[in-house]
């Protein structure tokens, strides 16, 4: 018997907990293929257009539009292709088939979205249980609200109540088995203004509900610390200006920076941890870049538009190769010990315009050209900066690559994004003297730094990966 | 205005959003009055060749940092 395929919310960056599904893309009978966008989900940093890795029929859509809820949750199921309509398919499947694919799912939850299936009776027409779409419903207001408040449609449950009618006790059920935390609209405003992820309070309210009195607390700012709302500055060599948009100071106004300011936050919580678990050792070299300088503008000049080559790419390409070379400079530390990475998923840093960074992903680098590099890298800046990323941007990257060059910096000691375990830093090619063989002469000359985690690398390590990366781009043409 | 310096302006806002138009000084560096990393660069450059069928070279792009600098490159090219 075929099984359905459980889709989960992703995990779209190492600090994400939930997200809001903004909009879902697909509806029930819909054929999607791997790669299709599915939804549009919204997490602190951004808004991001999910992909599914498999092929199938959408069967049902388990969380409504607007709901937040956990990584890892079944957002939706799809049947499998090829075994008969999609609804006669249905009936078919029992659900406790549910295999849990990729994106992961844990496995609780996977049970209790389970046991929530088991609880409707399957319709023998084959619609999906709980979305009756012809039978007008009695809700009393206070159902209504507390649906409203749990981010759920009361016309789409099943209830328990006489004529199927859905009582509060069915939307305290609905709220705890999805794992979603209840939040009162006015924490979600407070946590909102607040920068805050509301379901990582904790809730005091009825049934564990985060209240506004709960998200106060949670973020009442001590001695020295900013009071809600204000901008957290954060290191400066992760959080440089932003490229994109001059910030007016003293902020425009909260709503515009609200998404600014989770953005922040959630790139401080990340730098804070790394500042205090990764202890850092960092290394930086001068490269004279005639060699690529040159190639650059003579390759370009013969190639149409569409496929000129930014210096950046050819940064990307040659760390990605480096990387490959250097297993112990590309993985992650988790739980107390060195996972190496089996491929260069490569992490790039790219300002949003409006503020903030983002760094998506470069899946499997090394194994693309520098032309595929190029082109990957114009279209993750393109979606960065038009907010709309992919899901399959969001890949945990192995090392990440900071390009500080078109800010005119001239090197950058990086931080450690965890729990990756090194960063390379580029600074802006600058003409310097450069004295070789007696002389000394005007070059074009690149700085490079290599931060790593001296739990995992040493400078040993570290050198022979910059010796390495710097014969690389000596020699451009082999890229 | 010259209808080129309209159709840049307007590709300028398109490629980045947070640009008034009316307040870009077309004989001014646009360097100077917007933030345009060398990503942004290549794609106006090239929304630009879309339009007009003209690629301006990267050895060109000293002639053309301002936007009547750069449709008035562009004419004189499409002309020629």
């Amino acid at each position: 018997m075929a099984d359905r395929t459980a889709f989960a919310m992703p995990s779209l960056g190492a600090d994400m907990v939930a997200g809001t599904v903004l909009a879902w893309h697909v509806q029930p009978g819909d054929r999607v293929q791997p790669g299709d966008l599915v939804a549009l989900v919204d997490t602190d940093k951004s808004e991001i257009e999910i992909e599914t890795f498999d092929a199938g029929i959408v069967s049902e859509l388990v969380v409504p539009e607007g709901m937040q809820v956990p990584v890892g949750t079944v957002i939706a199921y799809f049947d499998p292709v090829g075994t008969g309509s999609p609804r006669d398919d249905r009936s078919a499947v029992p659900d406790a088939e549910a295999e849990p694919t990729r994106p992961a799912i844990l496995p609780d939850q996977a049970d209790q979205a389970d046991q929530a299936d088991a609880a409707g009776p399957a319709d023998p027409a084959g619609e999906p249980a709980r979305v009756p779409h012809h039978e007008p419903r009695v809700v009393s207001p206070l159902v209504r609200r507390l649906a409203e408040e749990a981010h759920l449609d009361p016309e789409r449950l099943e209830g328990t109540g006489p004529g199927k009618q859905v009582r509060r006790a069915d939307i305290e059920a609905r709220g705890a088995t999805r794992g979603a935390t209840r939040v009162s609209p006015r924490a979600r405003r407070l946590a909102r203004l607040a920068g805050l992820d509301p379901t990582a309070v904790v809730g005091t309210g009825p049934a564990g509900t985060v209240t506004g009195v709960d998200v106060l607390a949670h973020n009442r700012p001590g001695p020295g610390q900013a009071p809600v709302g204000t901008t957290t500055p954060a290191p400066a060599t992760t959080q440089p200006a932003e490229p994109g948009v001059a910030r007016a100071p003293g902020g425009t106004g909260r709503r515009d920076g609200t998404a600014d300011d989770r953005s922040r936050r959630a790139t401080a919580i990340l730098m804070e941890r790394s500042w205090r678990e990764i202890p850092h050792y960092h290394l930086a070299t001068r490269l004279d870049v005639s060699t690529m300088v040159r190639w650059l503008a003579d390759t370009n000049e013969t190639r149409p538009i569409g496929e000129r080559i930014l210096a950046a790419a050819v940064l990307l390409r040659a760390t990605a190769l480096a990387a490959a070379r250097h297993p112990r400079l590309n993985g992650w530390w988790i739980d107390g010990a060195f996972r190496p990475a089996n491929q260069v998923d490569l992490g790039t840093v790219v300002a949003r315009r409006g503020g903030g960074l983002l760094a998506p992903t470069i899946t499997d680098a090394a194994s693309r050209d520098l032309g595929e590099v190029m082109h990957t890298l114009h279209d993750l800046v393109q979606r960065v900066r038009r907010g709309r990323l992919r899901g399959g941007d969001l890949t945990p990257a192995s090392i990440t690559v900071t390009n500080l060059g078109e800010l005119g910096v001239d090197e950058v000691h990086g931080v450690i994004h965890p729990p990756q375990v090194a960063l390379v830093g580029f600074g802006a090619v600058h003409e310097e003297a450069w004295a070789d063989g007696g002389m000394v002469a005007a070059r074009p000359v690149l700085h490079v730094s290599l931060a790593g985690d001296h739990r995992v690398s040493d400078g040993l390590a570290g050198a022979a990966f910059l010796t390495d990366l710097a014969e690389l781009l000596e020699h451009p043409e082999q890229l | 205005m010259n209808p080129t310096c309209d159709l840049i302006l307007r590709l300028l806002a398109d490629l980045a959003p947070e640009i008034d138009p009316a307040a870009v000084d077309v004989e001014l560096p646009l360097r100077d009055q917007v933030d345009l990393d060398s990503m942004d660069t290549l794609t106006l450059m090239e929304a630009v060749a879309e339009h007009t069928g003209v690629e301006v070279p990267e050895r060109d792009y000293p002639l053309v940092g301002s936007v009547a600098a750069l449709a008035r490159y562009t004419d004189a090219r499409r002309a020629g």
